[in-house]
């Protein structure tokens, strides 16, 4: 009698485990076919249906490009207002009134501020730390901080630090790209606090000369150059 | 064999199990990974970018990727309880302007227009062939040009989404960088930057390829289905790279929800914490370049890579300026263990209510997607792809220029998106 019962149950089970089977499959494929858009079944509405306020987004950025109002002649002059305004650079830092020169120093970068670390946690940059990177052996720089305020006596300036060897001028008061006509084989730049800061210079004229790890600042009395 | 034993057996005979045929993702079009084709030798019409925005830019990226969850946290100033809002945890892309590199200064791809500037002393020579293989253009200036272009549509509306503001700035030019192609001033401005390189960093550039080219395949495949186009449109018309959303249901693709995994989101987040930890390298394209020397060998891959050492000044410093200009704003890649507590340096880890300084470059933070010499799909900064014989045909005389666009992670309506906010 048990035995019975127990095959009865068995293949009750194995009834259930065919139909869930076949029911499995037809699930498989009806998911299959459910996936593809074209075999979407619909429903109907049920409940409240609330309008989208929002445009249409693609509608939105369509009509927004087109209110840019691209037009080409005010963009050029946009630019070269652009372009103007980073080629010609001001400082707040004052005209020397006398020739100074400083003996060779350490030339050690600005103490960081804050520190670096990467996205590990190890410390790249420390805070606080005076960084010094040398030149290699036999290698020096200059690099000539020019006040361009008036035109002459720019180049005055130019032509005197020239004739003391190459030099990376940098320019304040004045757009670089008129200087860079006159002087086609020289590097000049637009100077910046960046720099000025990063070499000390306390007034314009003024060169800076590095040798190895060393900085060598000389002033020049601009009143010289106006002759 | 016992009876119970058959009639087990038997009823597993019985009732076969079908394996579910999984779902093939169809990879004919829509969402179907990284692809790319050679263009036909048709000339382009494209000249600028920026004057066809419709046709140059992969708009559809921003709605791939823009993600909204109902998950609440607040943002407040410190000390300063009035400020504080609630908002839910979003996060978005938009481009913020272009890249560009030009062998010819004071170029302006981006909008075709040439002012005319002299050459600067040291810039390299540059030759041109008519056979594209053979072309060794040099770019000698690179250009980092800030228009904030759904910030400037989406001015009014959509501010939640909180879009870079402003108006069109060049925030680098490297005509007027005195550290361009300068190693040795470079060098005495610009320290952290040349502290990595070492023979150890040889090895990372192995390990950053890799990372790069894992997270771009796994992106790639949401970053749309934009390819080099064959000959593109004339810049009158409008031709739409701004996919319908129901476009991909209709190819049959899998939906959208289903390609980022649990897997998936937890390996790019890996990959992406190696790609920022090595920031001294640019995935496969080699070191970050000091002061912008490359090799000269293709014109484009150049100019990614170029992109590399732009953002490292932006987000550090340059000579040009000491204040960055580009910020931390996502916050997926830093390992918040690592960092002691008494560092400054943590507070720069969440950046879901407001951006943060932080001074080495985030390529996993950004999309290169290349707008001229002919347009394609938007990539990872550092992987592998845009080179002049993939543009073959347009081999960029004039240069390349890249739409760059920027993730931003962050709780909408909650977060400090200007000064004014704060």
């Amino acid at each position: 009698m048990q035995k019975k019962l127990i095959i009865k149950i068995l293949l009750i089970v194995s009834s259930i485990l065919t139909l869930n089977a076949e029911t499995l499959e037809e699930y498989s494929a009806l998911s299959i076919k459910e996936t593809k858009p074209g075999n979407y079944l619909d429903f109907g509405v049920y409940g409240k249906e609330y309008s989208i306020e929002e445009n249409d987004f693609q509608k939105e950025l369509m009509e927004g490009i087109k209110k840019f109002n691209l037009n080409e002649e005010n963009l050029k002059k946009k630019i070269k207002q652009l372009v103007r305004k980073s080629a010609y650079k001001t400082t707040e830092l004052p005209l020397c009134k006398k020739d100074i020169h400083y003996s060779p120093e350490i030339d050690y970068a600005p103490e960081r501020t804050e520190e670096i670390r990467n996205p590990e946690g190890r410390l790249i940059y420390k805070k606080g730390v005076k960084e010094r990177i040398p030149l290699k052996l036999g290698i020096s720089y200059d690099i000539c901080f020019i006040d361009g305020r008036n035109n002459i006596v720019a180049i005055n300036q130019i032509e005197y630090y020239k004739k003391q060897g190459d030099c990376l001028f940098l320019v304040a008061n004045k757009n670089v790209l008129g200087l860079r006509k006159k002087y086609p084989d020289e590097q000049i730049f637009p100077t910046s606090p960046a720099q000025e800061q990063r070499f000390g210079i306390e007034c314009y004229p003024a060169k800076v000369h590095l040798v190895n790890d060393t900085r060598e600042l000389f002033y020049n009395a601009y009143d010289k150059f106006k002759n | 064999m016992n009876i119970f034993t058959k009639i087990i057996l038997l009823g597993l005979l019985i009732s076969p199990i079908y394996a579910t045929t999984p779902y093939e993702a169809n990879t004919e079009d829509g969402i179907s990974g990284f692809s790319e084709t050679i263009p036909s030798e048709a000339e382009s019409d494209l000249t600028a970018p920026f004057l066809d925005l419709f046709a140059t830019t992969q708009w559809d990226l921003f709605m791939r990727e823009f993600e909204m969850k109902m998950k609440i946290g607040i943002c407040c100033m410190p000390n300063n309880p009035l400020t504080c809002a609630i908002g839910f945890k979003a996060k978005m892309i938009e481009p913020i302007g272009y890249m560009e590199t030009t062998n010819i200064p004071l170029y302006f791809i981006f909008a075709d227009i040439d002012l005319g500037g002299d050459p600067t002393k040291g810039n390299s020579p540059f030759n041109q062939s008519e056979n594209s293989a053979e072309v060794r253009t040099v770019a000698t200036d690179a250009h980092f040009i800030y228009v904030p272009i759904m910030g400037m549509i989406f001015e009014k509306s959509l501010k939640f989404v909180c879009f870079h503001q402003g108006d069109l700035s060049f925030p680098y030019m490297s005509e007027f960088d005195p550290t361009w192609k300068q190693d040795v001033y470079y060098g005495k401005m610009i320290l952290h930057m040349l502290q990595m390189f070492s023979p150890n960093s040889l090895l990372s550039t192995i390990f950053d390829c890799i990372a790069t080219e894992t997270v771009n395949s796994i992106r790639g495949g949401q970053a749309g289905d934009m390819e080099f186009r064959e000959g593109m449109e004339a810049a009158g018309e409008q031709e739409s790279l701004l996919n319908e959303p129901n476009q991909s249901d209709q190819s049959g693709a899998a939906p959208e929800s289903d390609m980022l995994g649990d897997i998936a989101s937890s390996t790019i987040e890996k990959m992406d914490l190696i790609r920022d930890t090595m920031y001294f390298v640019s995935g496969c394209s080699g070191f970050s370049p000091v002061g912008g020397y490359v090799n000269g060998e293709d014109a484009l891959l150049d100019s990614t890579l170029i992109f590399h050492g732009i953002m490292g000044l932006m987000h550090g410093a340059s000579a040009i300026s000491p204040k960055p200009f580009l910020y931390k704003q996502t916050n997926m890649t830093t390992d918040s263990t690592a960092f002691p507590e008494s560092s400054p340096a943590r507070g720069t880890l969440d950046t879901m209510c407001m951006y943060k300084d932080y001074a080495l470059p985030i390529p996993s933070q950004y999309l290169l997607q290349l707008a001229y010499p002919t347009v394609g799909s938007a990539k990872e900064v550092g992987a592998a792809g845009s080179t002049v014989s993939t543009a073959k045909g347009r081999p960029g005389s004039k240069g390349g220029a890249f739409t760059v666009w920027v993730r931003r992670d962050y709780y909408a309506f909650a977060y400090f998106c200007t000064e004014e906010d704060k």
